[in-house]
């Protein structure tokens, strides 16, 4: 019996250099992924079940979608968007996007960060906030590792 | 003596300067050398008289024995306050006199007829004393002393009283009286000369002293070269402005200065004790039209006196101007031929002689326009670092997020070589293996188009807004370009109106990179012996929007026809006239990068062309205008 096929969010704006990975992860894992940073993601996750995000702290306010046309992405007020990603972590884990259905994404779903920063001012601000990401991936990283992280957190 | 907080500290009085102990001993000197008696009375400013004795150390030294008894209350009540009476009258005139003639020696008869002389001391220009001496048989003989001394307590003087013998002895003595050598006057000059020269060397030592202890307490509020922003550094030198207005008793003293180096418009960097509404809207500070010389400045050797006679008033330009005119002391600065900056002190509350505070004045300026600049040097620099440091994290994030693709390819193809079970699929890897390869060609190529162009990266939170006088930026960057016009046959002109622009929170760098780059544009594709003017104007218009300043730069060239004018302001966009007229084409990234940085400022960049019925051996010209609209709030 083929096993229920898990569903992961890769909230990232650049689409061009993560499409690869999201279709790799889709051949040989057969897990869903979908790549996005739409502004309308967090509406959508109160009501559909992500069962894990790989998350990107910058999100700039618009990218190119595959056809090329501009996307309004991911923004809150008087957020910088090198910040915009921390900001959406913080406001998953207060459970800002669930709703009480319990239908949606749980506050506690597993996330991993990845970063191209190359300092440790990521994890230290990750530590400011108080949050606690169930995996931290440096830009590049080894595939390998994504694909045994995310395995890890799904418990597969 | 005189009060430390009273600069220039304009002598008042001799015992202020010397005190009263040291000057009795002084006094007993001059005594001795003249061999007569010697009185030094004491100026009063508020009485505008001399009436304060200070009598030698020993009492009544060298005293003519008649002068000796007609004041020796014992015998005759009265006398001696009546000598001293008519000796602070006597000087009263004296001092008329030397307002009147200049004359600081004076001869004259006292009260009871014998000969006395006074001698004016000054400090500073300025009466401080006046030495009395005298006592001598005038040459006139002594008949009027003795009829003096015969009407002593009658209606002449009728306050004096002394008996017969008393007066009889003074008839006698007054036989004794000796006449006045013939050198007194001189002799006495020298005496006055030797307290006058001992007081201006005291007087002189004292004012250096605490004008040396105000300039070092002046360098010592810590701040300013710490100012992590112009809004700062402004606030600093706010601060050592204060203590300069209270020293220097003034009503206002603003600080003009260059924003960036080699600027000759120079901006209001900060000022204290002006009206709000003169505060709000300053003037600036034109080193050229002030004739103020480009290079070698030294303001050590300037002539302030005479230069802000003449031109130094006629650098302050632009808002309120009219304001500064009772300014009378303003005081160039500067740092090198980098850094230009003047000091202005508002009506003071005592005139000054310019020439003889030059030395401490030019100290102070120098002072603080080696603190105001010290404080934009480090800031720049500390600007310049986070720049490059912004740059390299922007490259590093570029290098880092570039090769995530790059990986993820080496990964697929690492993971399908472990996986196979026999057969590869020896085209899929092929495929995978060149995305790579082009991935890393393009990330080459992206990460030198960083490196290249990192100014361009504008975003208003990457911008350092300050408040600036956009006259100072429009008048600083447009002259900048004026000899590069030169060279390659245009004219630049600077309309008046562009010094009437009002303050704006700018990237002042940044802005003026922008406003560069036009005039650049100008310079670059305007027909040869031409014009280029650069002009402003407020735009009111809509009274419901803020107000927004205008700049244009106008020139005469070909015509940018209308397909071009809605794509010249995009990146790589090349000038098309450019080919046309046999010059080299540009990437077209200066009128890329002044949109975005006008952009960054909520503004506006635009371009007209209007055709005119000029004909060129180029072909037609046309006159091409590229305004910027910048929002004054």
């Amino acid at each position: 019996m083929r096993r229920k096929q898990k569903k992961i969010l890769l909230f990232e704006e650049d689409f061009e250099s993560m499409r690869d990975l999201k279709e790799h992860l889709e051949e040989e894992m057969e897990w869903d992924i979908e790549l996005t940073a739409d502004r309308s993601l967090l509406e959508r996750l109160g009501h559909e079940r992500f069962d894990l995000i790989v998350v990107d702290l910058m999100i700039r306010p618009t990218s190119l979608d595959a056809d090329g046309r501009e996307v309004q992405n991911v923004h809150f007020d008087g957020v910088n968007w090198h910040k915009i990603g921390l900001e959406f972590l913080q406001r998953l884990r207060e459970g800002k996007f669930s709703e009480k259905s319990g239908l949606g994404t749980s506050p506690d779903v597993p996330v991993i960060v990845l970063s191209a920063v190359a300092n440790d001012s990521v994890t230290n601000e990750l530590k400011e906030e108080d949050i606690h990401p169930n995996g931290y991936l440096e830009k590049p990283f080894r595939l390998d590792e994504l694909i045994e992280k995310i395995h890890e957190l799904l418990q597969e | 003596m005189f009060r430390k907080d009273r600069w220039p500290f304009t002598p008042v009085c001799l015992s202020e300067i010397i005190s009263r102990e040291r000057l009795a001993v002084i006094e007993s000197g001059c005594c001795e050398r003249l061999g007569r008696a010697l009185t030094i009375l004491d100026y009063d400013p508020d009485l505008d008289e001399f009436v304060d004795r200070i009598e030698s150390i020993n009492e009544k030294q060298r005293y003519e024995k008649f002068c000796g008894l007609l004041r020796d209350e014992k015998r005759v009540q009265g006398g001696d306050n009546t000598c001293k009476v008519w000796d602070m009258g006597r000087a009263k005139i004296s001092l008329q006199e030397f307002r009147r003639s200049g004359n600081m020696f004076r001869s004259f008869r006292c009260h009871m007829g014998l000969h006395d002389m006074t001698y004016l001391i000054q400090v500073g220009q300025r009466p401080v004393a006046i030495l009395f001496s005298g006592q001598y048989r005038p040459v006139e003989g002594i008949d009027l002393i003795e009829e003096k001394v015969r009407a002593l307590g009658t209606d002449h003087h009728s306050r004096v009283k002394l008996d017969e013998s008393t007066r009889q002895e003074l008839l006698s003595l007054a036989e004794e009286l000796p006449p006045a050598p013939e050198d007194i006057r001189d002799r006495l000059k020298r005496e006055a000369e030797h307290i006058q020269s001992l007081a201006e060397a005291e007087y002189e030592r004292s004012k250096h002293q605490w004008e040396q202890d105000f300039l070092e307490s002046l360098r010592e509020p810590a701040g300013v070269d710490e100012a992590d922003s112009l809004g700062k550094l402004r606030q600093s030198l706010r601060g050592l402005l204060k203590i300069v207005q209270t020293f220097c008793r003034c009503q206002y003293v603003v600080f003009f200065g260059s924003v960036r180096e080699g600027d000759t418009v120079l901006a209001p960097m900060a000022e204290v004790g002006l009206p709000p509404k003169i505060a709000r809207n300053l003037p600036h500070f034109n080193w050229k039209k002030a004739n103020l010389p480009l290079r070698g400045f030294d303001v050590r050797t300037w002539d302030i006196a005479d230069w802000n006679r003449q031109s130094g008033p006629r650098g302050i330009r632009g808002d309120n101007s009219e304001y500064f005119t009772e300014a009378k002391c303003i005081v160039p600065t500067s740092l090198g031929d980098r850094y230009r900056g003047a000091l202005v002190l508002g009506p003071l509350a005592e005139e000054i002689d310019l020439q003889r505070e030059q030395r401490f004045l030019a100290e102070m300026a120098d002072t603080i326009g080696s603190l105001a600049f010290t404080g934009l040097e480090v800031l720049y620099l500390e600007r310049e670092r986070r720049r490059w440091q912004s740059t390299a994290m922007l490259l590093t994030h570029q290098l880092r997020t570039g090769l995530t693709p790059i990986t993820t390819q080496i990964g697929r193809v690492k993971r399908m070589l472990e996986r196979s079970k026999g057969g590869l699929d020896t085209s899929r890897i092929s495929d995978l293996l060149s995305k790579a390869e082009t991935l890393s060609i393009q990330l080459a190529q992206g990460a030198r188009e960083t490196l290249d162009g990192h100014v361009l990266q504008v975003e208003p939170e990457d911008l350092d807004f300050e408040r600036c006088p956009l006259s100072v930026l429009v008048m600083n960057c447009a002259t900048g370009f004026i000899e590069d016009a030169e060279r390659k046959g245009r004219t630049l002109e600077i309309d008046n109106s562009v010094e009437s622009l009002p303050e704006a929170e700018v990237d002042v760098a940044r802005l003026t990179i922008a406003l560069g780059n036009m005039i650049e544009n100008a310079i670059k594709y305007s027909y040869p012996n031409t014009k280029i003017f650069i002009r402003s104007h407020l735009d009111l218009t809509d009274s419901t929007e803020l107000a927004v300043a205008v700049v244009e730069v106008d020139d005469l060239g070909l015509e940018i026809p209308d397909e071009e004018r809605q794509r010249i302001f995009e990146q790589g966009t090349r000038g098309l006239t450019a080919a046309k007229m046999g010059y080299t084409t540009g990437s077209g990234l200066g009128l890329w990068e002044a949109r975005a940085v006008v952009a960054a400022h909520e503004g506006e960049i635009d371009v007209r062309c209007d055709r005119t019925s000029i004909r060129r051996r180029e072909g037609r010209a046309y006159h091409v205008v590229f305004s910027i609209r910048i929002p004054i709030g």
